[in-house]
């Protein structure tokens, strides 16, 4: 941002301003839209840039006709507000995997966090400012397979990789699991440092999971792989 | 759905994103019946199906109920910031789908075009001020930026149909979308 206000690099394809107006007409791709989304939310000049492509797009809309919807999709809306979305069957599956996982995972619970508790100041590193939370994600045997941190003051949740990388034509996917209603996924997770955007709240006590899913992550939105790590969100300090 | 056909009061919808923020149900389902009939129309240009549609809808709802605290009513009329939420539930519903078949798209195109080559007097400064600025595009930059907002097609599918890899199309959108800001007489 220089100081007038005004966006730099007006006339250059990969100025703020043309990623901007790109999230409005809908091209980005997955993981640019969510970098959008994330600053949207941080950088005013952004959200002004996004807000003055919309109303001037938004009259390539003022031809059309209203078109009543059937009464079904508010009686739709009205159950999502109360949360009694039908979980989509991979979500149930999730949760099986999970129960699982906890009862396997128990007794090696405390010693992954004894082993975090030593080996995150070396793994988070060079990571700048304090992370909120941090989760130790560890499979069927146990050993930690991904460190997340999460950051809620910048907003972002850093993945270390500490494991092994998925099979070349797969990919790990991240999940929050709430307590209740359906996971969210935070985004593919194939490489072994990864710094994302946080678009979720999260909060201590909420599971972090990784699946197994296609390449360049789930097509569904909803885990559709095996579930092979799992980790529960612990106070950083 | 009479309060649906009214003109839109930027006020009165401001005022209700404000009770929606604050969990008020029975102003979110006022805000809905002012809406709901404009979002589906915009939402079914993208949708490749009615159920989908529905979906989409749903979603979109579903979307401005939970973040009607993320509204800022000094950058956007409540009207566009939702036109924006309902088109990116349309994108991300087809997107997850199987490629839909460029055919559809045809009729609706030259609908589009018909309509931008002569704006109704109807349409106001703006449309007219855009309309012409499109038209200053080469025909293939215009049908792209066309494609994308009308009907959420991807850089993929662009690519696809105008037989140009997926970058350039990326780069080709870009320089539309800055030489109608400057058409525009944006600064």
């Amino acid at each position: 941002m220089a100081a007038d206000g005004k966006v730099r690099d007006e006339g250059d394809e990969g100025s703020p301003e043309a990623e901007a107006a790109e999230y409005v007409l809908g091209t980005l791709d997955p993981r640019e839209r969510r970098a959008a989304e994330w600053r949207l939310r941080r950088d005013l000049a952004f959200a002004s840039a996004v807000a003055r492509w919309s109303e001037q797009l938004a009259v390539l809309d003022s031809g059309l006709s209203p078109v009543a919807p059937p009464e079904r999709v508010w009686r739709g809306i009205e159950a999502g507000l109360k949360g009694v979305v039908q979980p989509a069957a991979d979500t149930a599956q999730l949760r099986r995997s999970i129960t699982r996982w906890r009862f396997a995972t128990a007794g090696t619970a405390l010693a992954a966090v004894l082993v975090a508790a030593v080996a995150l100041p070396r793994l988070l590193s060079p990571s700048p400012g304090p992370a909120s939370y941090v989760a130790i994600l560890g499979g069927e045997g146990g050993a930690p397979a991904f460190v997340a941190s999460v950051n809620t003051a910048e907003g972002t949740i850093r993945l270390r990789r500490v494991g092994a990388a998925p099979p070349p034509d797969r990919s790990f996917e991240l999940w929050k699991v709430p307590a209740t209603g359906p996971t969210v996924s935070l985004g593919v997770a194939d490489s072994e440092r990864e710094l994302k955007p946080l678009d979720v709240a999260l909060a201590p006590g909420e599971r972090l999971a990784i699946s197994v899913e296609p390449k360049g992550g789930s097509p569904t939105g909803q885990a559709t792989g095996p579930v092979v790590y799992l980790g529960t969100l612990l106070p950083a300090e | 759905m009479s309060e649906a056909g009214r003109l839109s009061q930027p006020g009165e919808l401001d005022a209700l994103m404000a009770d929606v923020a604050g969990g008020d149900e029975t102003a979110f389902r006022r805000l809905y019946d002012r809406m709901a009939g404009k979002l589906l129309a915009i939402i079914r240009r993208i949708a490749g199906s009615e159920a989908a549609a529905e979906e989409a809808l749903q979603e979109t709802f579903l979307r401005i109920w939970n973040h009607a605290d993320r509204y800022d009513p000094a950058l956007a009329s409540a009207s566009t910031w939702m036109v924006t939420i309902a088109r990116h539930a349309a994108i991300d519903l087809i997107r997850r789908g199987p490629e839909r078949v460029s055919a559809a798209a045809v009729t609706i195109d030259e609908e589009l075009a018909e309509r931008l080559a002569g704006p109704s007097p109807a349409d106001g400064l703006e449309a007219r001020g855009l309309s012409r600025c499109l038209d200053g595009l080469e025909p293939d930059r215009r049908q792209m930026v066309l494609l994308a907002y009308c009907q959420g097609w991807s850089r993929e599918e662009l690519s696809r149909r105008f037989d140009r890899p997926v970058p350039t199309v990326k780069t080709l959108l870009r320089r539309s979308l800055i030489a109608l800001k400057e058409c525009l007489g944006g600064r």
